[in-house]
């Protein structure tokens, strides 16, 4: 079904109370601060770095590794690997509980792809994000708070897209990825109002729809 | 008293409250056997506009079989509740329809007017409304009974298992009842008409069956359904006896023809009372159906559904455990056909409801009635939604016994399945101790007859 | 709720495309299920197998969800086609003349007015009054009557047969035995009308009954002491299921011949008849194997 929520699936979750400092640095960490890790693992990268940012505002954690894997989830190195490994860090594991329940609610409920074409062989990730944590807000340079449309599709889908986004509302590009990404899809994230962003959003996803219905118009 | 109408200038009138009954039913075949129908549609729908006006008093005082010559109809007047009564007196039977039809007017509160209704104004509302009305009233009616189950409380479907035999075999009976058991059937009763109506043989039947239910430790009730006199017999034996059977009809005539009577059938309650082997304090199993009087032309000239009717108003005395009509049992004579039987069993179900009766349907056809399994099927939806409290369940329905088509061991998971109904609540426990059913849907030993042993 | 799932809600509804179902799952393989075979051998489950000796209630025959496989389906609407027949089957014209019997009609037109007025079918058409006042013997001890009821199938089958042996029976026990004669769209009360016309001291009418699933074949026998209009069903005593499968013709011919004996010492019938005094022969709860289901459909 078109715009139908594929909802994510987490593949792993474990913790280490106490991470040897060596590691922590390894994986860009500060072993003064960070002694306690989470670690989860899912199958759709995008819908991990809005969920590792959703922990940051629950919970005092920092989102020190997050990093796709090529090809995406099809193309997988294990069962448990999908297309993300994320790693939040913290000084107690009573803050990655927290950090970590945040994260698998957002994961749950609201972070995903959609179906574009009503067979989920195209997708689309148009999300709003109407207030940014630490992570990602650092990520694109914006202040904590902003509104930011978080928008992912496959490479022609989201060109098309994109231009249809811009010019839907008032929104500024932050960051612009052309195809191919490290799962060979396209990105961008656009800010401006809420309201704007959801505009964007709405915009760029019947735009990708539309590609996906009819893809040689 | 009005006892005409007229329809589009042409005016009917009609000779007795009685007649007006007759002419006021939906074709049967039995009427137009009984010469007492209305001769077409439109004269139907005259008696109707006479039968609305009518006062529930004006019904009471007319009984359609006189007081001095019979003793159901004495039943009816003596043991009436005059409070009850005085509610609703006043009604005609129109406005006594519109209020059982109202939303405000809820199952407690039919309840506590039942004991002011004599049969005929039961018959009389039944008249005046359609398949959706007799339903929409039936499902509004709560009546609960208790043997050792407690049967009729609302959400819940249950099922007589009938394990016939045409030599009462019991080993065939034992099988039969055995495997109804695994596919959810039997928490009404595990009920046996016997082949050979002997106390010997009811008493054999009866142990057999007991001691299935104590080695299983089923929450349901048995009886084997001989003539009252011969299960009198019986519990002389020493026999356990969850339940005691007749078959009763709606006047004194046609109840002398099945060697019964008021005093017989007091007898045969107080033994029970005393002797019964259930924690009761219900009892007593009856079975009716509309034809059965005038099929020993003891009619005295009145319609079937007010006969049927009146066979409710002396099972009500007894405070039974169970009542079901055997629909389509009598023959085409009575009931010809298909809509004719589906039509009757929501009338009957409607009637024993009203009147304060664990109403059961034994929906069913005999092959000389014009009526398919697809119809039959139906049917037992019809009654599912209106709230009937059980159905039979045999072998793919087959009675090899008494040769006709009802309910089968297939059919009772079937409607639970699709209108959400569950066993009594003991039974439904059973069944899931044993992993026969979970919930709402087969256990892992659904159908396996190794789960009952 | 998720801000961008109601976004994406919205989109969808605006989009037309807003499918109230999710998508189906993708197709899977699909193996034929397990067989479940009716089999009038029931071999396939020691249950089946020990039910069978027992019953011929169709047991342990399994479930498809909570319905029935699809062989048993067939099986199931085959017998009732097969109980439909019978009953939908007429007595043919010269049927008696040509098993010698003098065929009476009853007051009955057609075979739907047969199944709706019982009353027609209790009584005799004038003409056929007429006929049995001209042929038939007076002052029997028996007045035997073939008819076929609700079954003219049973009847054809083993009306003959059953009347013979009913003669016979009769015969052995020192019992005269009236014109044989035959009613067509009959009713058991017609008995009454024929032997009191016939001032028979006890009327036997063996007419088809009404068929059960699979079985259009039985004939039932109703036996009645100083017959004559106005006589009930307590007033009968009777015999049923009598085919080749059921109660053989030579067996309940014996039990008849006993109960007409006893009816005529007794001087009554029905309900005041003292059948103890009869012993075994006239009915009690003799062993009988259960008949055989026959597979109908397929080999």
């Amino acid at each position: 079904m078109i715009l139908e929520p594929i909802p994510p699936s987490v593949l792993s979750v474990r913790r280490l109370p106490y991470a040897d400092p060596a590691l922590v640095a390894a994986y860009g960490g500060d072993p003064a601060r960070h002694t306690a890790l989470g670690l989860v693992t899912c199958d759709q990268d995008d819908a991990m770095y809005v969920a590792l940012d959703e922990a940051t505002k629950h919970a005092e954690v920092d989102v020190i590794f997050a990093k796709s894997f090529y090809a995406g989830a099809a193309h997988a190195s294990g069962r448990l690997s999908g297309e993300i490994l994320g790693v939040i860090a913290a000084a107690e594991p009573e803050a990655i509980e927290h950090g970590l329940a945040a994260l698998l609610a957002c994961l749950a409920h609201d972070a995903c792809f959609y179906d574009a074409d009503g067979k989920r062989t195209i997708t689309v990730f148009p999300h709003v994000i109407s207030s940014l944590g630490d992570y990602l807000s650092r990520e694109a340079g914006l202040p904590a708070g902003a509104a930011m449309a978080y928008l992912v599709a496959p490479p022609l889908e989201a060109t098309i897209g994109l231009d249809a986004a811009l010019k839907a509302a008032d929104v500024r590009a932050v960051r612009i990825t052309p195809p191919p990404t490290e799962t060979n899809f396209a990105c961008a994230w656009l800010t401006g109002t809420l309201d704007a962003c959801e505009a964007a959003a709405s915009a760029y996803a019947a735009a990708v729809v539309d590609v996906a219905l009819a893809p040689k118009r | 008293m009005q006892l005409g109408s007229t329809i589009r200038g042409v005016r009917y009138t009609f000779a007795s409250v009685k007649d007006v009954l007759a002419k006021a039913n939906p074709p049967k075949s039995g009427d137009d056997l009984a010469g007492i129908a209305a001769r077409d549609a439109v004269e139907r729908v005259a008696a109707r506009a006479v039968l609305a006006d009518l006062t529930l008093r004006e019904l009471r005082e007319h009984p359609v079989v006189p007081y001095e010559q019979d003793a159901l109809t004495r039943y009816a007047e003596d043991e009436l509740d005059a409070q009850a009564f005085a509610a609703i007196g006043h009604l005609t039977v129109g406005q006594f329809r519109e209020w059982l039809l109202d939303i405000e007017t809820t199952g407690p509160t039919l309840r506590a007017i039942a004991p002011g209704l004599t049969p005929e104004m039961a018959a009389a509302a039944c008249k005046l409304m359609s398949s959706f009305d007799l339903m929409t009233v039936g499902a509004k009616c709560q009546v609960v009974v208790r043997a050792n189950n407690t049967l009729g409380l609302p959400g819940r479907l249950s099922s007589r298992c009938q394990p016939n035999h045409p030599t009462d075999d019991v080993e065939g009976i034992l099988a039969s009842a055995r495997e109804g058991l695994a596919y959810g059937c039997g928490d009404a009763v595990i009920g046996i008409n016997p082949a050979t109506d002997t106390a010997a043989s009811t008493a054999e039947i009866l142990r057999v069956i007991d001691d299935l239910l104590r080695r299983n430790e089923v929450p349901t009730q048995h009886c084997v359904l001989s003539h009252v006199t011969v299960q009198m017999k019986a519990l002389a034996l020493g026999c356990p006896m969850d339940l005691m059977f007749q078959s009763l009809a709606g006047t004194e005539a046609a109840n002398t023809a099945f060697g019964i009577s008021g005093p017989l059938l007091d007898d045969a309650w107080a033994l029970m009372k005393e002797r019964g082997t259930t924690r009761g304090p219900n009892r007593m199993y009856f079975e009716t159906g509309q034809g059965s009087a005038l099929s020993s032309a003891a009619h005295h000239g009145a319609d079937q559904v007010t006969i049927e009717a009146r066979a409710y108003g002396l099972a009500r005395r007894y405070k039974p455990f169970l009542v079901n009509t055997v629909v389509g049992f009598i023959g085409p004579e009575y009931l010809e056909d298909g809509p004719q039987i589906s039509r009757a069993a929501l009338e009957d179900h409607f009637m024993g409801k009203l009147l304060g009766l664990p109403m059961g349907c034994d929906a069913c056809f005999t092959y000389h009635a014009r009526m398919t399994q697809d119809e039959l099927e139906s049917l037992k939806v019809l009654l599912g939604a209106a709230g009937c409290t059980y159905l039979m369940s045999l072998p793919v329905g087959d009675d090899i016994m008494l040769n006709y088509q009802s309910t089968s061991y297939h059919d009772i998971p079937t409607l639970r399945r699709l209108l959400g109904k569950r066993p009594t609540p003991e039974f439904d426990a059973w069944l899931d101790a044993r992993g026969i059913w979970r919930d709402d849907a087969p256990g892992p030993r659904f159908g396996d007859v190794a789960a009952v042993r | 709720m998720s801000r961008t799932r109601q976004l994406m809600t919205a989109l969808r509804a605006q989009l037309g495309a807003s499918d109230p179902q999710p998508a189906p799952p993708p197709v899977p393989a699909i193996p034929p299920p397990p067989a479940r075979v009716y089999s009038p051998r029931p071999e396939r489950s020691a249950f089946a197998a020990e039910a069978a000796r027992h019953t011929t209630a169709l047991l342990g025959i399994g479930h498809v969800g909570t319905r029935y496989a699809t062989d048993v389906v067939l099986q199931f609407q085959a017998e009732l086609a097969v109980a439909h027949a019978a009953v939908g089957a007429e007595l043919p014209d010269g049927w008696a003349a040509a098993n010698g019997f003098v065929g009476l009609t009853t007051r009955v037109a057609s075979h739907r007015e047969f199944l709706l007025r019982p009353d027609l079918g209790r009584r005799l058409s004038d003409a056929a009054l007429a006929e049995l006042r001209a042929r038939c013997t007076k002052g029997v001890d028996v007045q035997l009557i073939v008819a076929d009821g609700l079954s003219a199938v049973a009847c054809m089958a083993t009306g003959k047969q059953l009347h013979d042996a009913v003669a016979r029976a009769c015969g052995a026990r020192g019992l005269g035995v009236g014109t044989p004669v035959a009613a067509r769209f009959a009713r058991v009360w017609l008995e009454d009308e024929i032997g009191q016309e016939t001032g028979a001291k006890v009327a036997m009418i063996l007419l088809g009954e009404r068929p059960g699933l699979g079985t259009g074949d039985g004939l039932s026998a109703y036996v009645v002491y100083d017959p004559k209009l106005g006589k009930t069903d307590g007033d009968r005593n009777m015999i049923s299921n009598i085919h080749a499968r059921g109660t053989p013709p030579d067996e309940a011919a014996a039990r008849l011949a006993a109960l007409a004996a006893a009816m005529i010492e007794q001087r009554t019938s029905g309900v005041t008849l003292d059948l103890g005094r009869l012993g075994e022969v006239a009915g009690g709860r003799g062993y009988r194997a259960p008949q055989v289901r026959q597979r109908l459909v397929g080999g």
